[in-house]
C-alpha cells in the first residue's frame, strides 16, 4: 500500500507538465491510437504547458511594472494581470483530475439521451475545461470534490437544455440545420434575460441594423496584434513611460497578444485524439436518432453583429477597469468578451444595438467576477505549478466566464443562504429563459419594422459551395482504380472519385494562378 | 504547394480541430505538398487571398464571400468535419479542388 501511495504521490509531484502528458499518452494508447500518434499527442501537450507558461510570464514580466506604475498615479490597484480564456484553459487543462470530466460529460450526455431528456449531442470536448474550471472554483470554496463534480454536473445538464432551446435560433441565424451550441458562456442569457424584456419599451430597440458596414471600418481594431500594441501603448503612456519605453512595451503587448493563440492551438492539437475518440463513441450510439449536435460557438461567428459589439466593447472595458471602485483587472489578453457576445447574440437574434447596451451594462459584472476570482485563478496557477506569481502579483481573467453561475452555486454549497437563494432565483431564471426562448419568434422575423433589410444580411445567404464543380474532375484518376474493396462502408458522395485511390498525390507544385 | 485556410472564433479550437482532422487525412493517403492553417475570423479578410481552400465552419459572410469570388478560392463547407458526419463529403470537396488547381 504504502509502494504504491509512493508511486502516485511521485507521479503527481513530476509536475503539470510532465504528468498530463503522461495521462495523456495512457489514454490514448487505451483509445487505440498507433504509438507516433499517442507519443506525439502526450509531448505536444507537456509543450503546449511550457510554451503557455513562457507567455504567461513574459506578460507577467512586462506588463505587470507598468501596471504598477500606472495604479501608483492614478490611485488604482490593477495587481491582477489578465491571461485571458486562452491562459486560463491552459493552467485548467493541467489540473491532475481533468480527464476526469470527459466520461462525466459522456456518462450525463448518455443517459439524458436515452431518456429523451435533451436531443442535443455534444460532441465539443474541448469546452470540457470549463466544467473543470467550475469544479476548481466549487472545490475552493466547499473543499469538498463531491460539491465540485455535482455543480460540474449541474452545469452540464444546464448546457444541454441550452442546447435544445438555441436550437432554432442558431438554424435561423446561420441557416445550417441539427447543428446548436451547447455553450456554457450561453447561459449568461439568463442575467441578460430581463434587462433584454426591459428594452422591449425602447422602440428603437424594435428596429433592425445593419453591421456589415460597420464591421469593415472596425476590423483592424480587432486583431489580437494590433489591440496588443494599442493597449501596450496607452498602458506605457499611463505608467508615465517615456515614448521609446512605450512603444518598447507596445511590442512586447503585442507579442503576448499574437502568441497566446499559437500556444492555445498546440492544446487543441494534443487533445483531438480523446475528443475524437469521444465524440466517435457518443455518435455511434446514437446514429440514427434525430439529434442536434452541439458544437462550439464560432459556428456562430459568421455574423457581423457578435464583432462588431465586441470591439466597440474594447475601449468599454479598459474605461470600467479604471474607473470603477475595487477593481484590481487589468484588461489584456481577455479583452474580447466572448462571455458575453454569444449569449447577447442568440438572445437578442443579432440585434447589434441591443447587445451593444447590454455588453456596456453588464461589463462591470466581469470586471467585479474577475477582481472576486482572481485569487483562485491565482491559487490554481500556483498549485499546478504552470505560472509563476510574485507575492502581490495576480492571474486572472477580465471577461470571467459565467461569474454569476459559478458564484452562486459554489457559494450555495458552502451553506451561505444568500447564495442558496439566488442560485433557485437563478435557476427560476432559466426556466424563464427556457420557455420563453421556445415560444419567442425566430430572429430573422423579431424585428418587423423592416424585414428585408435582416433577410439580406450577409451571414444568412446561402453561398454556393463547389458543388457544382465536383463533378468533372473525377475522370482522369480512373487509372489504378481497385474498387474491390471499397464499395461497402464508404459513404456515396455526389463524386465518383474514389477516396482510396488518393494515397500518394502531391500538390507541390500547384498554384492556382497558374495559366 | 497548395494552401488551406480554415478560420473560427479565435483561430485555436475549432479552427484546430478541424485542421487536424484535414491534416490526418492527408496523412492517411499520403497526400502531400498541401499546407492547412487555422486562423480567426478577424484576420480572415486580410489573409485569405493567399489560400486557395477556404474550409468554413461558419457561412462566409459577403466580404468573406468577395474575396472568394475575387480570388477564385475555392470554398468549402468544413462543417461535414466538424461534427464528424460524413467528413468523406468534405474531404471530396477539398481534394476536387485541388486537382483543379493541379489540371
Amino acid at each position: 500500500m504504502d509502494v504504491l501511495k509512493t508511486i502516485v504521490n511521485y507521479v503527481l509531484n513530476l509536475g503539470a507538465p510532465v504528468f498530463v502528458p503522461l495521462i495523456m499518452f495512457i489514454i490514448a494508447t487505451i483509445a487505440g491510437l498507433k504509438l507516433k500518434k499517442s507519443v506525439m499527442a502526450a509531448l505536444t501537450l507537456g509543450v503546449a504547458f511550457s510554451g503557455m507558461t513562457l507567455v504567461v510570464n513574459y506578460m507577467m514580466d512586462s506588463i505587470s511594472p507598468a501596471a504598477k506604475a500606472m495604479s501608483k498615479i492614478f490611485h488604482l490597484s490593477l495587481n491582477a494581470i489578465d491571461a485571458g480564456w486562452t491562459g486560463v484553459a491552459a493552467i485548467t487543462w493541467s489540473y491532475k483530475s481533468a480527464f476526469l470530466f470527459f466520461p462525466l460529460l459522456l456518462a450525463i450526455n448518455f443517459v439524458m439521451l436515452s431518456f429523451n431528456w435533451t436531443k442535443t449531442l455534444n460532441v465539443d470536448m474541448w469546452n470540457v475545461w470549463n466544467k473543470i474550471f467550475t469544479y476548481v472554483v466549487v472545490l475552493y470554496f466547499t473543499h469538498n470534490a463531491f460539491y465540485g463534480f455535482l455543480v460540474a454536473g449541474i452545469q452540464i445538464v444546464l448546457e444541454l437544455k441550452a442546447g435544445d432551446m438555441w436550437q432554432r435560433h442558431i438554424e435561423d441565424l446561420t441557416g445550417m440545420p441539427g447543428v446548436t451550441v451547447p455553450h456554457f458562456i450561453t447561459l449568461f442569457a439568463v442575467l441578460l434575460q430581463p434587462l433584454n424584456k426591459l428594452l422591449d419599451f425602447i422602440p428603437a430597440m424594435n428596429r433592425p441594423f445593419d453591421s456589415a458596414a460597420l464591421q469593415k471600418k472596425i476590423g483592424i481594431f480587432g486583431d489580437n496584434t494590433v489591440m496588443g500594441a494599442i493597449i501596450g501603448v496607452l498602458l506605457g503612456f499611463g505608467a508615465g513611460y517615456s515614448v521609446s519605453k512605450s512603444l518598447n512595451l507596445a511590442v512586447q503587448a503585442a507579442t503576448a497578444m499574437t502568441l497566446f493563440p499559437m500556444i492555445s492551438k498546440l492544446f487543441m492539437q494534443a487533445l483531438s485524439p480523446i475528443a475524437d475518440a469521444m465524440s466517435d463513441f457518443m455518435k455511434k450510439h446514437f446514429n440514427g436518432r434525430e439529434v442536434y449536435i452541439g458544437l462550439d460557438w464560432p459556428i456562430l461567428a459568421g455574423r457581423n453583429e457578435l464583432w462588431v459589439t465586441v470591439v466597440i466593447l474594447v475601449p468599454i472595458m479598459l474605461i470600467f477597469a479604471m474607473i470603477l471602485p475595487g477593481n484590481t483587472v487589468l484588461p489584456f489578453a481577455g479583452i474580447i468578451n466572448l462571455s458575453f457576445v454569444v449569449a447577447a447574440l442568440l438572445l437578442t437574434g443579432a440585434n447589434l444595438l441591443r447587445m451593444l447596451v447590454l455588453g456596456i451594462i453588464t461589463t462591470p459584472i466581469f470586471l467585479y467576477g474577475a477582481t472576486y476570482f482572481a485569487p483562485i485563478i491565482t491559487n490554481l496557477a500556483k498549485t499546478t505549478g504552470t505560472v509563476k506569481v510574485r507575492a502581490g502579483q495576480q492571474l486572472s481573467w477580465s471577461t470571467f466566464e459565467g461569474p454569476d453561475f459559478r458564484l452562486f452555486f459554489a457559494k450555495a454549497f458552502t451553506g451561505e443562504w444568500w447564495a442558496i437563494g439566488l442560485s433557485v432565483l437563478w435557476l427560476l431564471g432559466f426556466v424563464w429563459l427556457y420557455l420563453d426562448q421556445n415560444k419567442a419568434k425566430l430572429p430573422s422575423q423579431r424585428y418587423t419594422a423592416s424585414n428585408a433589410t435582416i433577410a439580406a444580411t450577409p451571414a444568412t445567404k446561402q453561398p454556393q459551395p463547389t458543388t457544382d464543380t465536383t463533378t468533372d474532375t473525377s475522370l482522369d484518376d480512373l487509372d489504378g482504380l481497385d474498387f474491390g474493396q471499397t464499395t461497402k462502408d464508404k459513404v456515396s458522395t455526389k463524386n465518383t472519385t474514389n477516396i482510396d485511390a488518393l494515397d500518394g498525390m502531391d500538390f507541390g507544385q500547384v498554384s492556382k494562378n497558374k495559366k | 504547394m497548395a494552401k488551406i485556410i480554415v478560420a473560427c472564433g479565435s483561430g485555436v479550437a475549432s479552427s484546430e480541430l478541424v485542421v487536424k482532422h484535414i491534416v490526418d487525412f492527408f496523412d492517411d493517403h499520403h497526400i502531400t505538398g498541401v499546407e492547412v492553417e487555422a486562423t480567426d475570423f478577424k484576420k480572415l479578410p486580410d489573409i485569405l487571398a493567399n489560400y486557395d481552400v477556404y474550409v468554413w465552419i461558419a457561412r462566409p459572410n459577403e466580404e468573406i464571400q468577395q474575396i472568394v469570388d475575387q480570388h477564385r478560392i475555392a470554398s468549402v463547407n468544413g462543417l461535414p468535419i466538424f461534427t464528424g458526419q460524413n467528413p468523406e463529403i468534405a474531404y471530396m470537396e477539398i481534394i476536387t479542388a485541388l486537382k483543379k488547381m493541379q489540371a
